[in-house]
């Protein structure tokens, strides 16, 4: 029987590449730990601007403000960051249809074995209850799908998910 | 004895009078006198829904479009179920944000009934240790509509606490949705 292998490596640079190909201006994040890489990258980079929130929650909002105003903002937080941003995802982001692409670290995701980690085992039926379709990158390879969820929320109008299932590689 | 303040509807007539072609984001109890008073509802962004939201949403239009004044119409109420969103604005540093706060000294939004221990808390303060770059307070009709002159000029992030009294009654929400009202600016500024 085959060994299923994963090279679960997934490095900043190949994130950076989707967003500036999709023409994102602004990234609204929270800043953690798990992001520094990120930071350092988007911080150097001239044509994205960085917009940091104490509480995910607003990020939904900011973003939408920028869409209002003609940008197009992607967020990045956590799983946990979502579940304390249920409404601004319902009322400024699903019912004002802002195409938002919503980077979200998949914190207690494994392939392998049972996850602890109610932050991974409730994130997924909680996008399926909004009707939030979602994609899962883990490596490079994966990184293009950004570009998928960020064509699919243009054609629908509504914000789509991106799961990153792994710490970014340094 | 109620402390000195100004008639709700009164003081978003002054905001108005001084508003120019500033984008406005109003919610709550200031939403509900802003869409009676304004006079410019194509460029107004509605929010009756998500209403600890008002100063994320100004965060972002204000940096979308640097080259023009947003004005947030925000409540006492309504800013206090989201006090970290002032330090997110003094972090971003918009200069062309003015946060109104309309502090409303008849509680009418709990039905007369005093939020238990909310006197402590000092938005003013608040606002100055989050960063914003100036902060107003106005408790007179004739004070605010002159000082307002000075507000509109000055680089935000400007606070501005108005002291208000409202009806008991008080105005409907506009009728247009909000998904309508942000679809129009949209198209208003983008095309």
């Amino acid at each position: 029987m085959a060994t299923e292998h994963y090279d679960s490596v997934l490095h900043p640079p190949a994130i950076v590449a989707e967003l500036k190909k999709n023409k994102v201006s602004h990234v609204v994040w929270l800043p953690d730990s798990e992001t520094n890489f990120m930071y350092q990258l988007l911080d150097a980079e001239p044509t994205i601007d960085l917009v940091s929130v104490c509480r995910e929650g607003e990020t939904m909002a900011i973003a939408a403000g920028l869409w209002v105003g003609g940008k197009k903002p992607v967020v990045l937080i956590q799983n946990t960051g979502i579940f304390e941003s249920g409404d601004s995802i319902r009322g400024l982001g699903l019912d004002i249809n802002q195409p938002l692409v919503m980077l979200i670290g998949y914190r207690g995701w494994s392939r392998h074995g049972l996850t602890n980690d109610s932050a991974a085992r409730f994130i997924e039926h909680n996008l399926h209850s909004w009707g939030i379709n979602y994609y899962l990158i883990e490596t490079d390879e994966d990184a293009p799908r950004i570009s998928l969820a960020m064509d699919e929320a243009q054609r629908t109008q509504k914000p789509v998910a991106v799961l990153v299932g792994t710490e970014f590689g340094s | 004895m109620m402390p000195s303040a100004i008639q709700s509807i009164e003081a978003a007539k002054a905001v108005s009078f001084h508003r120019k072609d500033a984008l406005v984001v109003a919610t709550s109890s200031a939403l509900r006198d802003w869409h009676t008073v304004s006079e410019r509802r194509d460029l107004d962004l509605d929010l009756k829904d998500c209403m600890d939201r008002a100063p994320a949403v100004g965060l972002g239009l204000a940096l979308a479009q640097p080259g023009r004044k947003v004005l947030v119409l925000d409540c006492d109420a309504t800013l206090r179920t989201d006090l970290a969103g002032l330090a997110t604005v003094g972090e971003s540093k918009p200069a062309n944000l003015v946060h109104f706060v309309f502090d409303d000294v008849s509680r009418a939004s709990t039905s007369g009934l005093p939020i238990r221990g909310l006197d402590n808390v000092s938005l003013m303060a608040l606002a100055k240790g989050a960063g914003y770059a100036k902060t107003y307070q106005f408790d007179k009709l004739e004070e605010l509509l002159i000082g307002l002159e000075e507000v509109m000029l000055q680089p935000g992030p400007v606070f501005v606490l108005v002291k208000v009294t409202r009806d008991t009654v008080s105005q409907p929400f506009p009728e247009r949705s909000m998904a309508q009202s942000w679809s129009d600016l949209r198209r208003g500024l983008v095309g």
